[in-house]
């Protein structure tokens, strides 16, 4: 079977916008907060695309409206070709959702809740297989407010991954992890992608989207900011030089590099200097002839330019007349 | 295995709610004791010919207050502050039925309790049910539906399961005050009965009395078409109930607790 090109969409969200009514005031001017500002995402079988941003980004809550969970203030969600929040009938049959918080009822075991998921789902995996996939085949008898923060994190995947979705939403899925369940979760995130799933995930771990993710979207103040391959992004971001000198050392000529930006901390009588470039060969052998035998470049490290730079640089701008979303009451729209 | 419909998931939610549920054992107990527990006090009061009708509306009324509406009210907000009805809110169940299926277990022991006090009346007070006791079951599936829609209102007003002991009082009050369970009608102005008439658990004491004593609560004797008129008039007032708690849920049901 063959897909032509819009068909191989999984999902496909134009204009999206959420706003959330504001409390406690009733009438007059709207002073709600729009959290969500005009996205636009494609997202094909078997993509891994990973939403990135900081806290308060606009992330949860875009997700929130994609998985039909809530109801978009403007704009237009298609999951799997139909509206999730209109035809969640259709749609939830096909997708799994890890939300950031598990929501787990304490005093259940491990199995009656997998039981209890699995007799919801129209073509479900065997409880046994899926528990033993996430390492947790040994505390099926556990109750679930005696596991781990990591083990509850795993077996919310083990729930996620049940229904066989074709679409997959993974929200923070590695948080809270050791490093070895961090690294057996991401085999299975790619056991799911060579299944053809669609993996939408948000995480704080860069490594993990530089591990993970076909293609990369930064948010943030509600909107993508940058969008791309990781090496489309990174390409954005210039390789650092850097290194310190003894005092005494005229670093005037270094200047004169074309190309590169110059950048010097003084700390306690100790000056380490940085160079920004996009041609880091060539600058580190104009470096390197400049300071020949005489002078010595301690501690000289050369960095390529990195997500986590990208990042911050998005994360450090702030679009003048924006509301601060961390104290805000919010009211989701999520009704019956 | 055949593909789960909406009455299989129902009932599969029900299940885990019901381990949940007696996994917690102050709600069990208050769910489980509270009406039997209250309706041997109320037989030593005098009543006269009326001891039966008195007992089943007691039964009746005590368990729509304590199994149905205070037990729901703290379970579903208990199960939404641990963030459990999110989770289900992203299942493959309807809404509706996640809100059904955490009141199943409850209507089976209602169900349950009901049937041990008619069992109880007729050994122990020699009485003989006629055709008209099948009023009881329209009061107890009515007021049923009434208390369920009213318990998911509440708890729009809830924030915790320690601050449901607070915003349960309102109702369980004007339940009690105004039913003629704690306090005889006729002490009331006129006015104030028939406002009375109007609370969501008058309807289901009314209802309890015709059908076990043949006479309305406030000591009124109807038939014939009198009687039809009480009691659709009763039966409305709890579908109004129900209809006004469900317009409230459906605005304003949080499935998540306050950010």
């Amino acid at each position: 079977m063959t897909f032509s090109a819009r068909t191989d969409l999984t999902v496909d969200v134009r204009g999206l916008r959420r706003r959330y009514a504001s409390q406690g005031r009733r009438g007059g001017r709207d002073t709600g907060f729009e959290a969500v500002r005009g996205i636009d995402l494609q997202i094909r079988r078997g993509e891994l695309y990973a939403l990135l941003g900081t806290n308060g980004a606009g992330k949860t809550s875009s997700l929130e409206v994609i998985e039909g969970l809530a109801r978009p203030s403007a704009g237009t969600v298609q999951l799997l070709g139909h509206d999730p929040y209109a035809d969640r009938q259709l749609v939830r049959p096909r997708i799994g959702i890890m939300l950031q918080e598990a929501g787990f009822p304490g005093a259940l075991t491990v199995t009656e809740l997998a039981r209890t998921w699995q007799r919801l789902l129209v073509d479900p995996r065997p409880v046994e297989d899926v528990l033993q996939q996430v390492g947790l085949d040994h505390r099926r008898t556990v109750a679930i407010a005696s596991l781990s923060g990591g083990e509850q994190r795993r077996l919310d995947l083990a729930l996620a991954i049940m229904g066989r979705p074709e679409v997959i939403f993974l929200d923070e899925p590695t948080t809270g992890l050791d490093p070895q369940s961090r690294r057996t979760t991401w085999e299975l995130i790619r056991g799911l992608l060579a299944e053809q799933t669609s993996v939408v995930l948000t995480t704080h771990y860069l490594e993990e989207a530089e591990v993970l993710a076909d293609r990369i979207g930064i948010m943030h103040e509600g909107r993508i900011v940058r969008e791309g391959t990781l090496a489309e992004i990174v390409k954005s971001q210039p390789s650092q030089i850097s290194f310190s000198l003894d005092t005494g050392i005229d670093e005037t000529g270094l200047t004169r590099f074309a190309g590169a930006a110059l950048h010097t901390e003084e700390h306690a009588g100790h000056r380490r200097l940085r160079l920004e470039t996009f041609d880091p060969q060539r600058v580190l052998g104009l470096l390197l002839s400049w300071a020949g035998d005489a002078i010595r470049l301690s501690d000289l490290h050369v960095v390529p330019g990195s997500l986590e730079q990208a990042f911050l640089e998005i994360a450090a701008s702030t679009d003048l007349g924006t509301t601060d979303s961390t104290d805000h009451q919010t009211q989701p729209e999520m009704i019956a | 295995m055949t593909a789960p419909n909406d009455l299989s998931r129902t009932l599969t939610l029900a299940r885990a709610e019901t381990t949940l549920l007696l996994r917690n054992k102050t709600a069990t107990s208050i769910a489980v004791l509270t009406p039997p527990l209250i309706v041997p006090l109320v037989s030593l009061m005098p009543a006269g010919a009326g001891l039966p009708a008195l007992v089943m509306a007691m039964l009746t009324g005590t368990a729509l207050l304590f199994v149905v509406y205070y037990t729901l009210v703290t379970s579903a907000v208990a199960r939404r502050e641990e963030h459990y009805l999110k989770r289900l809110y992203t299942s493959t169940a309807r809404p509706v039925t996640i809100l059904l299926a955490m009141v199943l277990p409850l209507l089976v022991l209602l169900a349950v309790q009901l049937l041990l006090g008619f069992a109880a009346v007729a050994a122990l007070l020699d009485y003989r049910p006629s055709w008209d006791a099948l009023l009881v079951l329209v009061a107890a599936l009515l007021g049923a539906a009434a208390w369920w829609a009213l318990a998911l209102a509440s708890t729009v007003f809830t924030r915790t399961v320690e601050s449901a002991q607070l915003t349960t009082l309102p109702l369980l009050m004007v339940a009690l005050l105004f039913s003629g369970l704690s306090l005889p009608l006729a002490l009331l102005p006129d006015p104030a009965v028939l406002l009375a008439q109007l609370t969501p658990m008058f309807p289901v004491v009314d209802l309890v009395y015709l059908g076990v004593a043949g006479i309305r609560i406030t000591g009124d004797t109807v038939a014939g078409s009198e009687l039809l008129r009480t009691v659709l008039l009763d039966a409305a007032v709890l579908v109004g109930w129900t209809v006004a708690g469900l317009f409230l849920v459906r605005r304003r049901f949080r499935w998540e607790p306050r950010r």
